[in-house]
Order: C-alpha cells, then structure tokens, then sequence
C-alpha cells in the first residue's frame, strides 16, 4: 500500500541543512497496524508529513497504492488525502469558530458530497465517538478528549484507507489515552491501517510492526 | 449552500474582531453611501432646476436691446415691433407681451420697505408667467384698453402690507413720475419658494403686474420698449425661433449683424445649467471612486493580516482535502462579502441622507435603483478584486508550512 525507497529529507539552504530522514525504506501493508517511535527532533513528524503526502521527500521514491507521489500534481495530492488518509495532531487542529459536526463534514464537503449525506454521515461518526450531545458545540468549547475525538472523526468520516496519528495523545491524560489506544486497537481489527507517532513505549507495543527513527535513520524495533 | 460552508468560519472569526473588521469596512461605507448621495443630489439639483424653469417656462425667450452697446435712436425697441413679431411669428408664438418696468420701494409699518418690480404687461402675460391668483382676478383686455390703474399683487406683499391676504379692492400708493397715485388691488397671486433665488438671496422683493399701457401713460413714455416676452409652442426649437426673431428685428431696425439685441432662451439655459449639473457630479463622483479605491486597499490590508492569522486553519484545510482553487474562493468569497456588507450599510446611509437632503428641499426623489443594483456589485467587485493577492497568498502555502506555523 505505501512504500518509500531511499527517502531523504533535507531542510534549509547550504550552511543550515538539516538531514530530517536517511535513506528510508518502509513497506505499509493493508491492514498494518504500524507504531514509530524515537526522541524529539528525530524525524517523526517530518516522516508522517511524507507519507501523508503533505510533504515531498527531496531524495528517493515514494510509492501510495502504488502512484509515485513525486510525479502528480498539488490538485490530486489534494484528492488522495481527502480520499485516502485520515490525520490525527496532537493538538487537534479543528477550525476554530466551526462547531464539531461542521469540522467533521469538512473533509466530506471537500470531497464533494451533498449537503445530506455529509450531515448524515458526520452525525453518525461522533455518536460513534461518543460526542452525539456535543455536535453543535464550537470547536473551541469542547475539552482536550472530546476535541481528539472530534478530529478522530473527521479523519475517519471520508473512510479512510489508512489513518495517520502524530502523538495523538501528546495532549491528553491517562484516562483519554487509555480510550484512544483502544479504538486505534480497535480499528486496526476492523482492517483499517494504522500509523501511530507517540513517544510512549507501551502503546507503541499494541502495534504489529514496531519502527524506531533516530536522526532521520529508520529502524525495525 | 457551499457558500456556507466556505464562510461560516470567516463570519465567526470576522465577528469576534468587530471593531477591525468595521474599521476595514469603514472606508468602502464612506465611499459607497458618498456615491449614492452624490447620485441622488446629482437628480436632486436637477428636478430643482426643471421646476425653477419650468415656473419661468422652459419655452419661453425674452428679447431686449443690449444696454452694453451704443445704441442709435433708430436701434431701440418700439411697441410697432411688438405687433410686427405678433404677426409675423404668429404660428410659432403662444402669447407675447411687451414688458414694461418699473421698481419702487414701498414702506410698511415697522420702518422697512419692500422692494417692488411693477412689471407693465398685457393680458396675456399670465399664458407666459405661470401666476396662479388666490384672490380676485388677472388683468383683462379692457385694464388694458381703459389703462386702469390697477395692481395683481402676491399673497406675501399683501400679507405685509396689508395684513391679509382678502385686500381685492384695497389701494396702494404709488409714485409715477413724481406723482402719488392710487392702484386699486384687482387680485392676488401665490409667490411660489423660490428656491434658486433663495440660494442667492434675491428673494426680498416682490412682483406687481399692472397693465402696461397705464404704466407708459402714467411715466408719460413715448413708444419705446424695454422688452419684449414671449412663449412659444412646444414643437418649434427654440435656437431657430431666436435666431429667426432677432433677424427680423434687425431687418426691421436695418441694423443687420451689429449684435445689438439679446434673447434670453430658457430651454438653452437649462441645458447649461445640466450640463454644468453633470460635470460637477462627474467630478465628485471621481473623488468618491478614489475614497474606494483607498477603501478597497483597506480591505486588503485587513485580508492580509486575514490570511497570516488563519494560517493553521488553511493548513488543515488542505491536509484535509482543500485543493487551491477551495481556498482561493473562501478568501475571495470572504473579501467580497466583506466589501458587500460595507456596500449595504454605505448604500443604506447614502438613500438615507439623498431622502433628508430631498425632504429639506422639498424634492420629490426617486430611488436610483437600477444604479444603487450596480453600485451594490461594484462594491463587491472592489472586494473580489482587491481580495485576489491576499487569497493568492493564502493559497500558496504549503500544507505542512502552514500546520507547523502553529
Ligand atoms: N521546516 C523545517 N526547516 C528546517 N528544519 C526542520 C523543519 N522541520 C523540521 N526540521 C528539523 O528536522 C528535524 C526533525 O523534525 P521533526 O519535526 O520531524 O521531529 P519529531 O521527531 O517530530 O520531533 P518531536 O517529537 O519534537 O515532534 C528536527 O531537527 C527539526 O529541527
Ligand atoms: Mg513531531
């Protein structure tokens, strides 16, 4: 499903480079429940941003159901995310100013859905996350938990093919933690392809395939 | 519905910056309801100045010597022309009537007097100079034939003088050639608001008409004329009428092409005084174009600090699936209502002060819709336009660059 070959990324101009990734080989299967860990400044974000197509390598191939990334344009990129990946920050990123059900059609309404299936469709993801009672609150109203919820519904809602989770639970406490981890557990078994970021070494053990980054070198762990 | 979607953000985060967002707008109120005052002044002034010639006639020419030259005792006007232009320009002319003047001052009880123009005219001068009598009656043939000393004096002079207005039958005093003589009031007339000589404060005098043979009798004149007026049929032009009478004239006088006589053509008048009308709205509608061009450069400002502000907000927007063309219409579409609402609140405030301004004046306006549907659009256009390099801007972040600019 996703591959990268010998992926490099280097930031900045000649005297301030900074080698984010080295040489990266990653095979993502359908189904992979795939955790990566490593220390701050490691590399992790700047690999998530690449696999999910926010970011272009500046050296090696990338592969996503096979289309080399390299090769299509900012328009289909657009398309691809909206389609097929699923994003979850650790600080949320809801848009401000919309309440919870419209930050969840967002990504529907991008895709060119009706009105009435986007509705429809959002409504029925936050009851699944547990947030029925808080759809039409602002996104700026709602606690830590119910905003990672929230944006876990927005990243879910299009049926994504695989979700992308940078420390999701960087923000929340144990109890919120504990409840997220579940549902990743219990996504990845309803076959749905997961990618967590976290530092936390006990969650990155409910993975199948675990990685390690350290200064930008990929490792199996 | 997209529509919506795209802006419900913007609106939440326009309201929670009320006073910049108003600040930004402020400048395309100022323009917009300028623009709309200005049109609505510009028809305003011109209703005005139709009614002002419309009281004078708008067909209606007055031809006199011109004082300025030297003139020979042959050149003068005399009453034999009176009836010469009568007959000759007879299918042209509806009612003529030589003028002849006369200005004195009456005193009335407190220690001021009026000025009062005595015109000497003929019976037909009322198909010439809308008079419209309240009391009594207009002069007839025989005032005229019999040389009555009689006056048609205007309700304000009579108020003043007499303390009413019911004064038919009462009699003024006047001095003729040095001696006092006895007018009897035959009627009185209404003295319209005269807005136009109001604005040049020519309004402290008053008009009488009295029959002009007893006028020439009494100052004991030989026949010249001072002037002959007169108001033509709505289907001959004007120009023409003018230039075809004054050479008849010269004919008569054999004074052909000295230039020694003048006609005062209402229907030319007018059209100066639009023409001028037009070229001072033109100017000040210049003026009200560059408040808005300043104004639409105030619109871009605040969508620039817009666009540097949501940053994060475009960023996740892409991430999530918004192609460029998404965001560039969001901003545009947000820079535009901006401009849109500004151009409500300017158009409202600017019918609003037109109307007073129309009420003031005693105007009866009509609402310049079709142009107030354009003026609308024009201001959402110096929206569209001048929100084009901030949503380019917006548009040209990168997904990650924006997410990180957290
Ligand atoms: N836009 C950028 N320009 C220059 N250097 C960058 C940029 N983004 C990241 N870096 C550098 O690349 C390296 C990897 O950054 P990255 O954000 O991937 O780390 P991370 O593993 O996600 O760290 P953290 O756990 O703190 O989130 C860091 O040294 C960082 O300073
Ligand atoms: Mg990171």
């Amino acid at each position: 499903m996703i591959r990268l070959d010998n992926v490099s990324k280097i930031y900045g101009m000649n005297n301030t480079q900074v080698t984010a990734l080295k040489n990266i080989n990653l095979n993502i299967f359908e189904g992979d429940y795939v955790s990566i860990s490593g220390t701050s400044g490691s590399g992790k974000s700047t690999l998530m941003n690449i696999i999910g197509c926010l970011d272009s390598p500046t050296a090696g191939n990338y592969f996503f159901e096979g289309v080399p990334i390299n090769t299509i344009g900012q328009s289909e990129l657009s398309t691809i995310r909206n389609k097929y990946i699923g994003f979850v920050f650790q600080s949320f990123f809801l848009i401000p100013g919309l309440t919870a059900l419209e930050n969840v059609i967002l990504p529907l309404f991008y895709g060119g859905k009706g009105k009435k299936e986007c509705i429809k469709k959002a409504r029925e993801v936050l009851e699944l996350m547990d947030l029925g009672d808080r759809i039409h609150h602002d996104s700026t109203e709602l606690s830590g938990g119910q905003k990672q919820r929230t944006s876990i519904a927005r990243a879910l809602v299009t049926n994504p093919k695989i979700l992308l989770a940078d420390e999701p639970t960087g923000n929340l406490d144990s109890k919120n933690t504990r409840e997220i981890m579940g549902l990743f557990k219990d996504l990845n078994k309803k076959g749905m392809t997961v990618v967590l970021i976290t530092h936390d070494e006990r969650y990155a053990n409910m993975a199948n395939k675990r990685y390690k980054i350290e200064d930008g070198i990929l490792q199996e762990a | 519905m997209k529509v919506i979607y795209y802006l419900k953000a913007s609106y939440s985060y326009l309201l929670k910056r009320k006073s910049r967002t108003f600040l930004a707008i402020l400048g395309i109120i100022i323009g917009i309801s300028s623009v709309v005052t200005i049109i609505m002044l510009g028809s305003i002034l011109d209703s005005l100045v139709i009614s002002e010639f419309e009281k004078i006639g708008i067909k209606r020419v007055y031809i006199t010597t011109d004082s300025s030259k030297e003139l020979r005792e042959q050149d003068f006007l005399d009453m034999s022309d009176e009836i010469l232009i009568k007959k000759r320009f007879e299918d042209s002319i509806i009612a003529l009537s030589r003028v002849y003047l006369q200005s004195t001052y009456i005193d009335i009880k407190d220690d001021t007097n009026i000025n009062l123009m005595i015109y000497g005219v003929n019976n037909n001068y009322n198909k010439i100079q809308q008079i419209q009598m309240l009391q009594g009656r207009y002069l007839i043939e025989n005032d005229l034939a019999l040389k009555r000393k009689v006056l048609v004096i205007d309700n304000r002079f009579a108020n003043k003088y007499f303390g009413n207005e019911n004064v038919v039958g009462e009699t003024i005093t006047l001095d003729t050639n040095g001696i006092p003589t006895r007018f009897f009031v035959i009627g009185v007339y209404k003295k319209e608001d005269d807005f136009l000589n109001q604005l040049v404060g020519a309004n402290n005098y008053s008009i009488a008409y009295s029959p002009n043979t007893t006028l020439e009798y009494l100052n004991n004149k030989d026949d010249r004329v001072y002037g002959i007026d007169m108001t033509i049929k709505d289907n001959v032009d004007s120009d023409e009428f003018v230039k075809n009478v004054i050479y008849y004239i010269e004919s008569i006088h054999s004074n052909n092409g000295e230039d020694l006589y003048l006609a005062q053509n209402a229907e030319k008048s007018l059209s100066v005084a639009h023409n001028i009308g037009n070229m001072i709205t033109l100017v000040i509608g210049i003026i009200a174009a560059i408040s808005l061009l300043v104004g639409g450069i105030g619109i871009m400002n605040i969508m620039l600090v817009t666009v540097s502000e949501r940053t994060s907000e475009i960023g996740i927007r892409k991430a999530i699936g918004a192609k460029n063309k998404d965001i560039l219409l969001q901003f545009l579409l947000e820079s535009s209502i901006i401009t849109g609402i500004g151009g409500i609140i300017g158009i409202t405030i600017g019918l609003l002060s037109g109307y007073m301004i129309g009420l003031y004046l005693k105007v009866d306006i009509v609402l310049p819709v079709v142009s107030t549907i354009y003026i609308l659009l024009f201001s959402i256009l110096v929206g569209t336009v001048f929100g084009v390099w901030p949503a380019l801007k917006a548009t040209s972040l990168s997904p990650v660059e924006a997410l990180r600019r957290l």
